[in-house]
């Protein structure tokens, strides 16, 4: 694992594709900064009138014109508002109309996979958000991918050469979309003694596969298609209809339609694995949707992420009839 | 009578003098009837160019609008690809735009259409007031939401339309007589320097 955690810090594939949605002078700013927090930087904080911020290793920074460190707020450089509406066009590739939908849900995703949330003032229309405008405020998510994530996971999810349907239970930011995507490489990849199948993955918030212009930027693996930015309940269907695939993946459940959407993949013969936001398989019970679709005993597997060993650690895998554990010890 | 005064112009001179003289007054005049001709060729032509430019711009605008609303295009690939296929001076125009834009040689896309309008300027022979339209069209491309952009660019065709209508109404008047004024012209002066 240390040796995961190394190469996936060392990583500076992301430096690329996030400087290009950048003007040249914060760019410059980016490059100057000391070589140790670039391969741990995990955003980018761009605030107008503000000044310009990056977080790494589990706390932020100031940044000088110069690209160095300050301790204080007033020295740091301070974003205008031409460099933000320069962002603007920049992340969307001049192309702000082609962004509506993404602009609506606050997010859009650069090359790379990379996340830029923006804050504004909303436009309503009949209650609903039409679009934002005066968007002045931009995190720049830097998303490494971990290689090798589902390695403790995989022996749990395949019983007889089959796959089992798994439901990963986990609070927010445990690594739980980084393991969804390694299970989708290893399953679509195969791996020894297990030979590929056709994975469908439904990335409704363009997080497992990252995907950009349809295109997915992480390893997903060869034998998998991706429905980008498509809503759970009629991309499952849609897979199912289209791509005929063993194996369907997806993020986040939580709506009555994607229970009836999964209780149809079951009806196809096609195995599911998804997720959850739960601390624990208690917490899971006691949220009225999740307690609901766990009473139905439709997952062979359920696997719990925390952070007990440290971000991404496997906390208990539980079978699914009959909840017996299945782990005598958290592994990371 | 005239035989006579010809002859006395020639006094001196054998035949073959006074035919190589004749010639190259023939040869002087007629280049300069063609020249004439030429200016007042050109001069109709920046009419006829006008229009010509103006319509292709409007068809340009109409492949934008369903470039941005069917197809959900990139703005620099589909000013690229708006260029090359209408080709000209309009193709021009929005070619370089593209290519500025994909180059990141200007950082918005305002600043590459000004540019590209900047260096298209002479070849599109258009009047002050197409080109105010079109950079009032270059400060709202890309810069706002679906609605906004069609909206823009429905705003623009009419006011080319309407620059369209105008410019053909200039050329119906001036067009033949530029022509027939610069062969005129040619001839005059062919006539008063023999």
């Amino acid at each position: 694992m240390s040796k995961i955690l190394k190469m996936r810090e060392s990583d500076m594939s992301w430096q690329e594709p996030v400087l290009e949605a950048l003007p040249p002078e914060i760019q410059d700013m980016v490059r100057r900064l000391p070589l140790s927090l670039r391969q741990g930087l995990e955003e980018i904080q761009i605030r107008e009138n503000r000044p310009f911020m990056v977080y790494g290793h589990g706390r932020d920074y100031f940044v000088c014109e110069d690209g160095s460190i300050c301790a204080h707020a007033d020295q740091a450089y301070h974003i205008s508002q031409d460099d933000t509406r320069k962002i603007l066009q920049l992340i969307s590739d001049y192309s702000i109309y082609a962004f509506d939908e993404e602009i609506r849900n606050g997010y859009l995703t650069l090359k790379g996979g990379h996340r830029v949330g923006m804050a504004g003032k909303i436009v309503l229309d009949n209650g609903s958000i039409r679009t934002m405008k005066y968007i002045n405020s931009f995190n720049i998510r830097i998303s490494r991918e971990v290689i090798g994530a589902a390695d403790k996971v995989m022996p749990f999810l395949i019983t007889d050469k089959d796959i089992c349907h798994t439901l990963v239970l986990s609070p927010p930011q445990m690594g739980k979309t980084t393991l969804l995507r390694d299970i989708a490489r290893k399953i679509s990849d195969g791996f020894h003694g297990f030979t590929g199948r056709k994975v469908g993955i439904v990335d409704e918030r363009s997080e497992i596969a990252g995907c950009w212009h349809g295109l997915p930027q992480r390893k997903v693996g060869i034998r998998t298609d991706v429905l980008d930015s498509c809503p759970k309940a009629a991309g499952i269907m849609m897979m199912i209809r289209s791509m005929s695939p063993k194996v369907i993946l997806t993020d986040e459940i939580g709506k009555e339609e994607d229970a009836a959407a999964i209780q149809e993949t079951l009806n196809a013969g096609i195995k599911i694995i998804t997720s959850a936001h739960a601390a624990n398989l208690e917490d899971a019970c006691n949220r009225l949707f999740l307690s609901r679709l766990l009473k139905t005993r439709i997952f062979d597997r359920i696997a719990v992420l925390g952070d007990s060993l440290g971000v991404g650690t496997l906390e208990q895998v539980y079978a699914g009839k009959d909840y017996k554990q299945l782990l005598c010890r958290p592994v990371r | 009578m005239r035989e006579r005064t010809i002859n006395s112009c020639f006094a001196g001179l054998s035949d073959k003098e006074v035919l190589l003289i004749m010639l190259i007054k023939i040869i002087n005049s007629s280049i300069i009837v063609a020249a004439s001709a030429l200016i007042g060729r050109e001069l109709a032509h920046t009419y006829v160019k006008r229009t010509q430019v103006l319509s292709s711009l409007q068809g340009a605008l109409s492949r934008l609008e369903t470039e941005i609303v069917h197809y959900a295009s990139r703005l620099p690939e589909a000013m690229m690809r708006i260029g090359e296929s209408i080709g000209g001076a309009s193709g021009k125009l929005f070619y370089l735009t593209g290519q500025l834009l994909t180059e990141r040689k200007s950082l918005t896309v305002s600043d590459a259409w000004h540019s590209s309008l900047e260096q298209n300027k002479e070849v599109l022979s258009l009047q002050r007031e197409d080109l105010d339209i079109l950079q009032r069209f270059g400060n709202q491309l890309g810069s706002s939401d679906k609605e906004g952009q069609i909206k823009f660019i429905k705003l623009t065709l009419m006011q080319l339309h309407e620059e369209e209508l105008k410019a053909r109404a200039l050329r119906e008047k001036y067009e033949k007589m530029y022509r027939s004024l610069g062969l005129l012209a040619g001839i005059a002066l062919a006539v008063i320097l023999l």
